[in-house]
């Protein structure tokens, strides 16, 4: 796994680091740090960063890497991964919101729809990696995200919990939509579509030979992700990116963007 | 090929000539039981023509002849504009509980309360929050003659086509029934007529494999309110439109985040019929009475969607399992939306 491990000198770029150096130290490959400086007088301090944390990692990852770029973060983070050949990046999010974020756009939005591979957006503290929480659609989609957090819970010996929420309505009273209520256990005996591709989710990890569990909770989607993410205590949240194209793109719902706005810790989104 | 099913245009040709007459029926009498709307149900305010509007709607379980009521009376000076406003947004809220008794019926036959009321409960509670507002906006757009280049009538060439077709009949009954039996005639025709063009229309359905993709996704609150909007408006029906759904809500075709704004969508067009009752009476005022409520539902439907969405599910959603949590609460919504009515029409 080739991962690139952004800075731009901030506090929460710092936890960033921090973050993916606790995936990167289990990593048998290649590790780089960028450095993006975004104004003049902040050379100085993103430099030493990406110093810090290389021999930091050093010690541990035998192929670290350094390198600094000038310009607009998310810009030049998105120009190293297209020249690069990168599996995961992790950067920071300095959670704007609201007016600020609609002026300034959002460095850790525009990779969730941009970046062409899959990113962690750091946000909160990074505390540890011993919990992931898988969130997936019931499709084939969620499987390569299964497989992405397997991998990560695989190096860092974290426990994944695969979360599907249902969100379906009753249109008619005579809908026998008996799994409205139902809990994961009763689910995964039935052969419902969800269930077929939850345990299709859990035979992954079981042959990652990382420990799982399967969750399924009901009510609106981004709500009960973020929900279970706080109740669970998880230290990452990993969800498919928004795929839709051309007029769909229009159409639907960004549930992923929805979820890193909305989280108060460590989102990756899965390309 | 498709076959052409003659015998439902027939159905709905025949539908939507009883339902002129029955428009020109009432429209014709309305002024002859003035006395009794007055007099004897005291509708003579904005509340109580809204708790009649709205009780008239839970008798006959079906909000749009209510609305052509209203229309006719307001045509025939029996009451206000704002009376006209109230009384047909009474029978939205009316007509909207209708699918919520459905689902009590069910409930008491046995049927789980969660999938029996659900749906009921969210588009009850849905046109509430959007008329109460709504209502507001209206009275305001009203009272300050905002709305007043939009008074469409329906022409002098319809008014003379329809008394060439109607006329001799509408003169053959009036001459011989009194003003108020010709008014019943009238509301009769209109309620038959809506049943007949609610069986003409095409079933609707569409098959999970259709729409496969949209098992997986959620779609942007402004699509769904644009086509409950639009389902609705071709269809003429609040329950046909919400029908087309009804095979994609099983696992999770149609999810929660979507049903709620096509609801708001739906809520805006269903004034299409008795937008279209205001244009057969030729009275620019009622065109403009529908056409008022339609922008103020609009208004607030917009503002809710671009703004207060996210808030608005949760209150909705909260409201909805709060309620179909225990008997008690759910006896006490019960009272609440028989009793509120009820009131009203005291005041």
């Amino acid at each position: 796994m080739k991962i690139l491990m952004c800075t731009d000198g901030s506090r929460q770029a710092s936890e960033a680091l921090r973050f993916g150096s606790l995936i990167a130290s289990d990593v048998r490959q290649q590790v780089t740090i960028l450095g993006v400086i975004e104004h003049p007088d902040e050379e100085r301090k993103v430099t030493r960063m990406v110093e810090r944390v290389s021999n930091a990692l050093c010690q541990e990852v035998p192929h670290v890497e350094t390198r600094i770029r000038h310009g607009h973060a998310a810009e030049e983070i998105l120009k190293e991964t297209e020249e690069n050949e990168y599996d995961l990046v992790v950067v920071g999010s300095r959670g704007r919101r609201g007016i600020t974020r609609f002026i300034l756009g959002s460095t850790a939005a525009r990779l969730t729809r941009y970046c062409p591979v899959s990113v962690i957006i750091v946000k909160g503290k990074a505390r540890g990696l011993n919990r992931i929480l898988v969130c997936t659609g019931g499709a084939e989609a969620g499987e390569k995200d299964t497989e992405m957090a397997g991998r990560i819970g695989a190096l860092t010996g974290a426990s994944v919990t695969i979360l599907h929420v249902m969100s379906q309505l009753p249109l008619s009273p005579e809908c026998e939509l008996d799994d409205l209520a139902c809990a994961p256990e009763s689910l995964l005996d039935t052969d419902a579509r969800e269930a077929v591709h939850l345990r299709k989710d859990l035979r992954i990890l079981e042959n990652l030979r990382v420990p799982s569990v399967a969750q399924v909770r009901h009510g609106l989607v981004v709500d009960e992700i973020l929900a279970e993410a706080r109740e669970g205590d998880y230290d990452l949240i990993v969800t498919g990116a928004h795929v839709a194209s051309g007029i769909l793109r229009f159409m639907l719902t960004d549930t992923t963007e929805q979820i890193v706005l909305g989280s108060d810790r460590p989102v990756l989104v899965v390309r | 090929m498709r076959r052409v099913n003659w015998k439902k245009i027939g159905l709905a040709v025949v539908s939507i000539a009883l339902f002129v007459l029955a428009i020109q029926l009432m429209k014709e009498a309305a002024g002859a039981v003035a006395p009794y709307v007055r007099g004897w149900l005291h509708v003579d305010n904005a509340a109580n023509s809204l708790g009649f509007g709205w009780l008239s709607a839970y008798v006959i379980m079906s909000g749009s002849p209510v609305a052509a009521v209203a229309l006719a009376f307001f045509d025939a000076g029996t009451i206000g504009q704002f009376e006209a406003l109230t009384m047909i947004s009474g029978s939205r809220l009316g007509a909207s509980f209708i699918v919520l008794f459905i689902g009590l019926i069910y409930v008491l036959r046995g049927h789980e309360r969660l999938t029996g009321l659900s749906m009921g409960l969210l588009s009850f509670i849905i046109t509430a929050f959007l008329h109460v507002p709504g209502l507001g906006i209206s009275y305001v757009l009203l009272a300050n003659n905002v709305t007043d280049p939009i008074r469409l009538g329906g022409g002098g060439t319809l008014t003379s086509v329809l008394d060439l077709l109607y006329g001799p009949i509408v003169e053959f009954v009036m001459q011989n029934a009194p003003g108020w039996l010709t008014f019943l005639i009238g509301a009769v025709l209109v309620l038959l007529s809506f049943n007949l063009i609610d069986r003409s229309l095409p079933q609707l359905h569409l098959e999970s494999s259709q729409f496969s993709a949209i098992s997986r996704v959620v779609y942007r609150p402004m699509v769904m309110f644009l086509m409950g909007l639009v389902i609705t408006a071709l269809s003429m029906s609040v329950s046909i439109s919400l029908s087309l759904l009804v095979p994609l809500s099983a696992r999770g075709y149609i999810k929660t985040e979507n049903a709620i704004a096509y609801v708001m969508g739906a809520n805006v067009s269903t004034f299409v019929d008795t937008l279209f009752v205001a244009l057969l009476l030729n009275n620019p005022a009622a065109t403009e009475v529908v056409l008022v409520q339609m922008i103020s539902i609009s208004i607030v439907s917009l503002f809710v969607l671009s703004l207060l969405y996210g808030p608005f599910e949760r209150l909705v959603l909260n409201i909805t399992s709060r309620t179909v949590r225990s008997t008690r609460n759910l006896a006490i919504f019960a009272a609440a939306i028989l009793i509120t009515p009820l009131i009203l029409l005291l005041v």
